[in-house]
This record gives C-alpha cells, structure tokens and sequence, in this order.
C-alpha cells in the first residue's frame, strides 16, 4: 500500500541516529518544561525555535514533535507529585494520581502514567496513519450547532462527577461558567465584567484557576498538618512499575479512552483538557466500583493519560491535513513550520513527503523514546517526595506564581491566584465538588459563543440544533450521560434490596 | 545534619557568585550607557535593546519582531543584543500602557499593527499611536475573501450584490472579534463597493477552527489575512475571491487573486505591521534605529524571511508612516462610527 | 458554623452581584442588541436559584451551627490569611523589585509561616536558593520573560 511505502521511508529519516538524539534530547526538554506549571508544549516549541533555525528542517520538526510528546508526558508528573497539574490537560492526573501519591503508591503511579500514556500515543499515531484523512473530512462537519452539543455533553459530566449533592455540583458549574465570561464577547466586541482591567479583557485564563485551586488550595489544606508534622513523607522508594492487578484494571479503560481522546483531539477548539476529563467521566460511569474514583483508583488514573496523549496526535490531524491548528501547540508548531519554509496544509504531503512522512515516524519512535526514558526519568523525581513538606510546599507556592507569570506575564494573575484559592480551599472544606468549575471555565465561553455563532448563521432558526446526525447523537448522549448515573443507583438500590430478601 | 547543610551552603555561595559576575556583567553597561548620554552618537546603543511583542509566543507580532531581531543579529547590524520578551494583553494595550512609564527611554522598541488604532477607537484603551514615536513601517499583510471551491459565489462582487439584495442571505466569518480586524477589512471593502447599511451583516467569530467553519460549508465567506490561507488555496480547497492591495502580491497561486480595485471595488485594507518606539524616544536613538532599519530592509537575509512568511514588503520611513497612520486611523473611525462601535 | 450553608448563601450572594453587573453591560451594536446578557443573566439566575436551596435545605436539614471544632479553624484561617497577605505583596512588589528579591521576600515570609522562625537559617538558604536558579531556568533558559533586578 502506498501509505506504507511512505512510512517506511519515513522511518529510514527518523531513525537515523542525528535524528534519534534530536528527538530524545527534545522529549527531555519537553518533559522537564511539561512538568513545571503554567508552561506547556508551546514553551518547550518557542524555546526551541531559534536553535531550529540552524538545524535543518527535518531536523527540526522532530525535534518539536518530541518536545511536544514530552510535554504531554511530563503534565502529570506534577500532578501525582505535588498536586499541581503542569497544563491543563494534566488536570485530570490529579484526581487519582495524587491520592495514590499519598498513599504511598507514587512509584504506580508515574508508571502507570508513563505506560498509559505511551500506549494511547502509539495506537493513535497507529490509527492516524491510515485515518487522517477521513476523520479531518468527519471533523469538518462540527459547525457551530455540533460544537454547542459536544460542550453541553462535556458539561453533562458534572453530573456524574458530584458524589451527592446535586445542588453543590451545579453551583460549582455556574462559577465555572461564570468565571468564563469575563473577556470580550467575541459576537459583539463589547467587554463584559473586566472592571476596566485591561489584562482581562482576554478572560480569566483556566489555567490560573486550575493552579490557583489545586496548588494554592492544596497548601491551604494542608497547612494544619504541616505544621504539626503530621504530613509524612516518603522515604522508602521502590521500583517504577505496576502490577499485574493494576495492569488488569486498567488495561480496558487505557484502550477506551484512546479514541475518545484521539477523536476530541481532532477537533479544533477541543483538545487533550476535555479529552482526559470526558474519558475520566467515561470510566467512572462505566466502572464496577465507581467510588473509588478519587480517592487512588489506578484506572481513574490510566484513562486521562491516555486519552490525553491520543489527543495531543489527534491535534496534529488539522495541522497537517488543512493547515487548521488544533489548539495553541500546534498554532506555534505551524509558525515554526513556516519560519522552516514548510506550508502544513494538504500540500505538505505532497510536496514535502519525505519531510511530513518522517514526521510522522519519528512520533511512533518519540512515543517509545520517551516512554522509555520516563521509567528511570520519574525514579528520580519521586526523590522529590523525599524533601519535608514544610519546605515543599512553599516552594510548590513559589512554583505556582513564577508559572502563573510564564503565562502571561501579568501581575494580576497573582491576585487571580490568591482569589481563587481561597475560593478553592472554602469549596473543599463546604465539600463542593472543584470538578464541575473547572470544566466550565474551559467550556462556557465555547459552548455560549457557539450558540450564539449558530443562531446567527439559522437566522433565529432552533432546528439548526437538531438538524444533523451529529447533534443528535450528541444530544442522546448527553442525556444518556444525565441520566444514568440515576438509573443506576436506582438499579443498585432495587438489588440490594433484593438480596436483603 | 551537617552535610546537608554544608551541601546548602556551598549552593548559595555559587548561586550568589554566579548572580553577582552574571548581573554584574550586564550593570556595567548599563553604567556606562547612563553615564554617555552626554556624548549619545557614537555611544548609542551601549546596552541592550528591549523589543516587545505585545502578543502572546507564536503570533503574528511575535513572529514579526523575532524576524526583526534575527536579522539584526544575523546581519550585525544591531551592536547590541535585541531579546524579545512577551508583554500580551488587551489586544495590545497592555504593552501600550508599559511604554508609557517608560516614557523618553531609548531602548525599547515594540512591533506592532491595526489593532494599535482599533483599540483607541473601540474604547479598549485611551492611549493611541500618538503615545508612541512610529519608526518605521515594514512589511504588509493583506485581507483576502476566500469561499470553498463548490461556492456558488465566483467573485467578489457576486457576494456583493447578494449582500445588497439581503444582507442576511451571505455569512461572513473571521477569527477576530466583533469590531477587530476581519471584520473592519470586510466592511471597509463593503463600505467601497457601495453597501450602507453595514450593520445588518452577520459577521461571525471563531475563536478557533475557522479554516474548518468555511471548509465544512458552515459559513460562506471567510474573511482573514493573505498567509493564513495560502495552503488551502493552493491545494484548491478554497477559492479567494478578492484580495485587498492594491496590486497583485505573492507569486504562484496567490498572484492570481485579483484585488478588489481590479474588479472595481475602489478600496483597500492593509494589515500593516511596523516598529514604535516608546513616546518621547530621544532623536538620537529614533536617528540610529531609522538608519539601521533601512540597512535592514534591503539585506538579502531580510528579503528571505519576508518570502518566506508571505510578508508584502512595505517599507516606509517614519514621517511617510505618521502620514499612513493618520488616514488609516481615520478610515477606522468612519467604520467604526457607522457599526456603532466607535468610543470618542 | 455550617459550612454548606455558608456555601449556599455566599454563592446567592455573589448570583445577585453578578446578575445586577450582568443587567448593566451595554447594549451590542452588532446583531441582536441583549444577545451579550442572556447568558450571563441566565447564569445568574441560576445562581441565585440554587444559592438558595442549598442554604435552606441546609439550614432545614442541620441547623446554622455544626459541630467544628472552632480552635483549629482559627488557626488556620489566621495561616491562610497571613499567606494572601504575603501573595499580594509579592504581587505588588514583583514588578519594582524584580523577580529575585521578592521572590526572596516571598518565601521568607512563607518559610517562616511554614518552618518557623527557629529555622531562619534553612529558610534563607532555600529562598535564596529558589530565586536564583529559577530565575536562571525561566529567564535565561527558557525565554520566560522575568522582571530583572531593579539596581543597575
């Protein structure tokens, strides 16, 4: 088949061993750079961007594709460690790794990362070989109707991720969506709720609300029990692997979340964020022990960092089929390819095919560089455990403002951090889920301008809602998603009583 | 215990030493820049240049004013290092706002385009171009109207005389917000061929994706800037209907999009991009940044970089550039003003 | 207290402040001239709306007082605000002293909430430490733009 025969000319060029040492040097850089919060894949790309001048074109793009792969691997590698996720597609790391962490399972856990997300990156680099093609033309059909539906459907989530209380869980979503109103409307260019604060007109950036509430909430929370010593620290160390169990618990939800995550990825506007959130909602309502989620379930864990890596391939399809980036990396990685001389778009593959076929092999060799690295890479940095949490943590708070600044250069994102980690640290000890805010804030503007986007192209017409295949399928899962959650208690509570008998 | 500590120690120590030579090395330039203002012509520039892109890493400015740097360097034309630093936000303003505490200062150069005038005018911010000293006007963008290639709309007065007829019945869509650019260059060309009420045609906004949008037949037209596009014109996906220079740009696929004067739209919109220093630059350095600019534009390392970004080069001196800005600030405020948008 | 309920009427609160913003923002000029409010508005409402039932369903439910334990609360908030405090000086000085030295300012102040002040030593140490190579690390390596020391 003629796709082979290109890949594997592809992988004469990647495997070559200048290449190979690009591509490793670059997933370490992205990894370390991944792993620092507020500084995500696109720091790694702009950092590297003026050494790729010198470097040759293929060079060059492997290495960026291995700082962008490293990036995806290190987010979570704070988020087990320290509760702080390095971007936002790391959020999701948080919710289980960082509980196993302090259960002492923090060996599990960066391994699990490390295999889940290698495993998910591979099979959609796999499946992007032989689909790009058609899941761009599939993808072409999200107007903005389709786009409205998916966001309520992510947002639907919230349902299923407030344990309980109901009520606290859509009061958590309504800040969320709140918060991302602040800006310019962008159907109206009128600015709405900036204060005359210039720095937001660009809005209330997620990633300060996610550091604000993980980082500094973190330290809040904590404070009683550094003080009085009570927080322990791990001292003993064992290997950097998972076991059998945990491999078995995970290896489905690894496997389902890939194309989840490979298919939002795809999207333009969505991206490895939604994707790890709306896996980690999959698994825990399809999960035989839904409870566990949150408090160290390795699969809580598995799932995200799957779907997060097969969605940051999944980002690149856009890229390089249309010229359309996928989300803010690839913007930068589509500027750096054009400071190369290189127009991604459908003439790439034809005018460069050498180039773009080697792109794409060295992302299954980056994938398996990195994976490999990680395992010893993440036995050093679980050391980090090691240092008392009385000088831990204020460096973890020294490390949230110097990345909240990377993002924006902007000083009053300091007080947007102390705001909203005060607010974080009330909402856990009033025992409102966090959760349901954060993904609100990444879908609101979205999902109100998408609406807004649609209306005006129907001309005031609802039906433009329910007119395509898509937006129907969406619309049944989302109420599928709503709803199940309910009729499975209402199930469980019939067979308990059942068995009571 | 004590190893630890002695460990630590140590760690200060040459962090402390590596400060100092460090910072050190940089404070005597900046000394004896202070210190030679009295004689500023041979001794300007003694340290290093500040250049500031008031976006975000991998934008247009950010783009743009790396280029610059590069090729000072490259070139050797600059004596001094020129580090970019990011300063985004408000469309611009923020940087705006810096400059202007840092007022007379001689070492800071900043890049940037319409949405400096755009922001004035809309309200955004009440500082202007007037706050700042205009060096020069390097290169050009253009606006270009694209539409898939099964669209009904052949040329742009097709969509033209549909948006007469019922301004509804055509979408427009751009990646900029209401009031900014891709809207304001679609209305000004609208505003040429003819049609009043520029307020009853939908534009809409994308923040994302809008490439998709028009190629998944979601919106009609989509109005943006020359080099976003190239790819998806080139490979026929998209069909550019009108482009808004004044004379045909680029080379291959792109030197055949006719401008909109050729098809009689007595228009144009250019998405020019130029440096300013901040207000009350002192002559001297205004003097050595407008020679050196002009060395730059004609190096064959500035010429490549132009080409290879799709940058029109559009080169003109300060006065010429002051001149530019004040038309083209007041074509913005007629637009403006007739969409209800404009803030004075 | 009963913090639920606290959440409850907190949240009702910051619903009416936000709706009555929401009321005020002007009108579009573009396309339909509330279309920038409904949404908001709508938050708002909604906001305000289950403010409520928490607070009631709360109150109903368990009462204002809940058995806290009041002497640890006490401490603790009195740590978290000492530690805003310190984040907002660092916010304000960070641009008029660079990133090093308020940097050192700011873990000082942290350490010496966290460590105490018998560990001033250690706490040097590691501020300083922290400033410098991060500095060193974002600015210089990373091409993060950091506020350089002030005197020259």
């Amino acid at each position: 088949m003629d796709v082979l025969a290109y890949l594997l000319k592809g992988f004469s060029v990647a495997l070559q061993p200048i290449n190979l040492m690009w591509v490793t040097l670059g997933g370490i850089l992205g990894t370390i750079v991944g792993m620092l919060p507020g500084l995500g894949p696109a720091t790694g790309v702009a950092v590297l961007l003026p050494m790729t001048f010198t470097m040759g074109p293929e060079a060059a793009l492997i290495t960026m594709c291995g700082v962008y792969y490293g990036a995806m691997f290190g987010g979570s590698r704070s988020s087990i460690l320290i509760n702080t996720p390095g971007d936002g597609a790391a959020l999701a790391a948080t919710f289980d790794g960082y509980p196993m962490a302090q259960q002492g399972r923090a060996e599990s856990a960066l391994a699990m990362s490390a295999i889940a997300s290698f495993i998910g990156g591979i099979l959609s680099t796999i499946v992007m070989v032989f689909v790009a093609q058609p899941v761009a033309k599939f993808a072409l059909k999200f107007g903005p109707a389709e786009y409205f539906m998916l966001m309520v459907f992510a947002l639907s989530a919230t349902a299923s991720m407030t344990k309980g209380n109901l009520t606290k869980g859509f009061i958590s979503m309504l800040i969320g969506l709140m918060i991302s109103t602040v800006g310019i409307d962008a159907q109206s260019g009128i600015s709405r709720f900036t204060f005359g604060i210039l720095e937001l007109q660009t809005g209330i950036d997620f990633l300060v609300v996610i550091i604000a509430v993980y980082a500094l909430g973190e330290v809040f929370k904590s404070f009683k029990m550094i003080k009085e010593g009570k927080k322990k620290m791990q001292t003993k160390f064992g290997k950097i692997w998972i076991t059998k169990e945990e491999w078995k618990r995970s290896k489905w939800p690894i496997l389902r979340s890939a194309p989840l995550g490979f298919f939002i990825g795809a999207l333009p506007g969505a991206g490895g964020t939604m994707a790890s959130l709306m896996a980690y909602n999959n698994e825990k309502q399809l999960s035989k022990h839904p409870e566990e989620f949150g408090k160290g379930a390795i699969e809580g864990l598995a799932a995200p960092e799957s779907a997060n890596n097969a969605a940051s391939v999944g980002a690149l399809i856009p890229m390089l089929t249309l010229g359309v980036p996928g989300s803010g990396t690839t913007a930068v990685m589509m500027g750096a390819l054009l400071m190369l001389g290189l127009q991604p778009g459908p003439m790439l593959f034809q005018q460069h095919p050498k180039l773009a076929w080697g792109l794409i092999a060295s992302m299954f060799v980056g994938n398996m560089i990195l994976a490999i690295v990680n395992i010893p890479l993440a036995g050093l940095l679980v050391r980090v455990l090691a240092i008392p949490p009385k000088i831990l943590y204020p460096i973890v708070l020294g490390l949230a403002f110097v990345g909240t600044y990377a993002i924006s250069n902007s000083v009053i994102d300091f007080y947007l951090l102390v705001i909203f980690g005060v607010m974080g640290y009330f909402m856990s000890k009033a025992k409102i889920p966090t959760a349901p805010l954060i993904l609100a804030i990444i879908v609101g503007n979205s999902m109100e301008q998408s609406f807004r986007q649609a209306i005006t192209i129907s001309d005031g017409d609802y039906s433009i809602f329910f007119g395509s295949k898509v937006s129907i399928v969406l619309l049944i899962l989302t109420i599928v998603s709503v709803v199940y959650p309910f009729v499975k208690e209402r199930i469980k509570g019939k067979k308990n009583i059942v068995s009571a008998n | 215990m004590s190893l630890k500590k002695k460990i630590l120690s140590g760690l200060l120590a040459v962090s402390l030493i590596g400060t100092t030579i460090l910072t050190g090395c940089s404070t005597k330039d900046a000394n004896s820049g202070n210190t030679a203002k009295a004689s500023e012509n041979d001794n300007y520039p003694k340290k290093a240049m500040e250049f500031i892109a008031p976006g975000g890493a991998g934008g247009g400015w950010d783009l743009t004013i790396r280029t610059v740097s590069k090729v000072l360097q490259d070139t050797k034309l600059s004596p001094v290092p020129t580090p970019v630093t990011n300063r985004p936000g408000g469309g611009g303003s923020v940087n705006l706002a810096y400059m202007q505490e840092k007022k007379g200062s001689d070492n800071i150069i900043s890049v940037y385009s319409s949405p400096l005038l755009l922001t004035n005018l809309n309200g955004t911010t009440e500082l202007s171009y007037k706050d700042t000293t205009p060096l020069a006007r390097l290169i050009a963008d253009y606006a270009v109207f694209v539409v898939r290639s099964d669209s009904k709309y052949k040329t742009i007065n097709d969509v033209i005389d549909a948006l007469k007829k019922d301004p509804k019945s055509v979408k427009i869509g751009g990646a900029s917000s209401v009031g900014s650019m891709d809207h304001i260059q679609f209305l000004m060309i609208a505003k040429a061929a003819g049609i009043t009420n520029l307020k009853d045609i939908d534009y809409i906004s994308f923040q994302e994706g809008v490439n998709s949008q028009l190629l998944g037949g979601h919106i009609d037209v989509l109005s943006t800037g020359l080099s976003e596009v190239t790819g998806l014109i080139e490979s026929g996906d998209m069909r550019a209907l009108a482009q808004t220079a004044d004379h045909r740009v680029g080379t291959g696929v792109l030197a055949e999009i006719p401008t909109c004067k050729e098809q009689g739209i007595d228009g144009t919109f250019v998405n020019w991009r130029g440096l300013f220093g901040p207000p009350e630059m002192p002559e001297y350095a205004v003097k050595f940044w407008a020679e050196t600019i002009d060395k730059m534009v004609q190096t064959p390392e500035w010429k490549k970089a132009c080409e290879r970004n799709g940058w029109d080069n559009a080169y003109q001196k300060a006065d010429e550039f002051t001149v530019f800005l004040e038309e083209v600030n007041k074509g913005y405020e007629e637009i403006l003003s007739e969409i209800g948008m404009l803030k004075k | 207290m009963n913090l639920s309920a606290l959440g409850g009427i907190l949240a009702t609160v910051l619903g009416l402040i936000y709706t009555t913003q929401a009321l005020m923002l002007p009108k579009a000029s573009i396309g339909n001239p509330i279309a920038p409010k409904i949404f908001p508005i709508g938050i708002g409402i909604l906001l305000i709306l289950f403010g409520l039932i928490l607070s009631f369903s709360e109150i109903k439910n368990t009462g204002l007082k809940k058995k806290d334990i009041e002497k640890d609360k006490n401490e603790n908030i009195k740590l978290i605000t000492y530690t805003s405090l310190a984040c907002i000086l660092y916010g304000l000085i960070f641009n008029r002293l660079g990133y090093v030295i308020s940097t050192i300012i700011f873990l000082e102040i942290i350490l010496l909430l966290f460590n105490g002040k018998e560990k001033i030593k250690t706490n040097t140490i590691v501020s300083i430490c922290f400033s410098v190579i991060i500095y060193f690390l974002f600015s210089r390596f990373l091409g993060v733009t950091l506020p350089a020391m002030p005197f020259l």
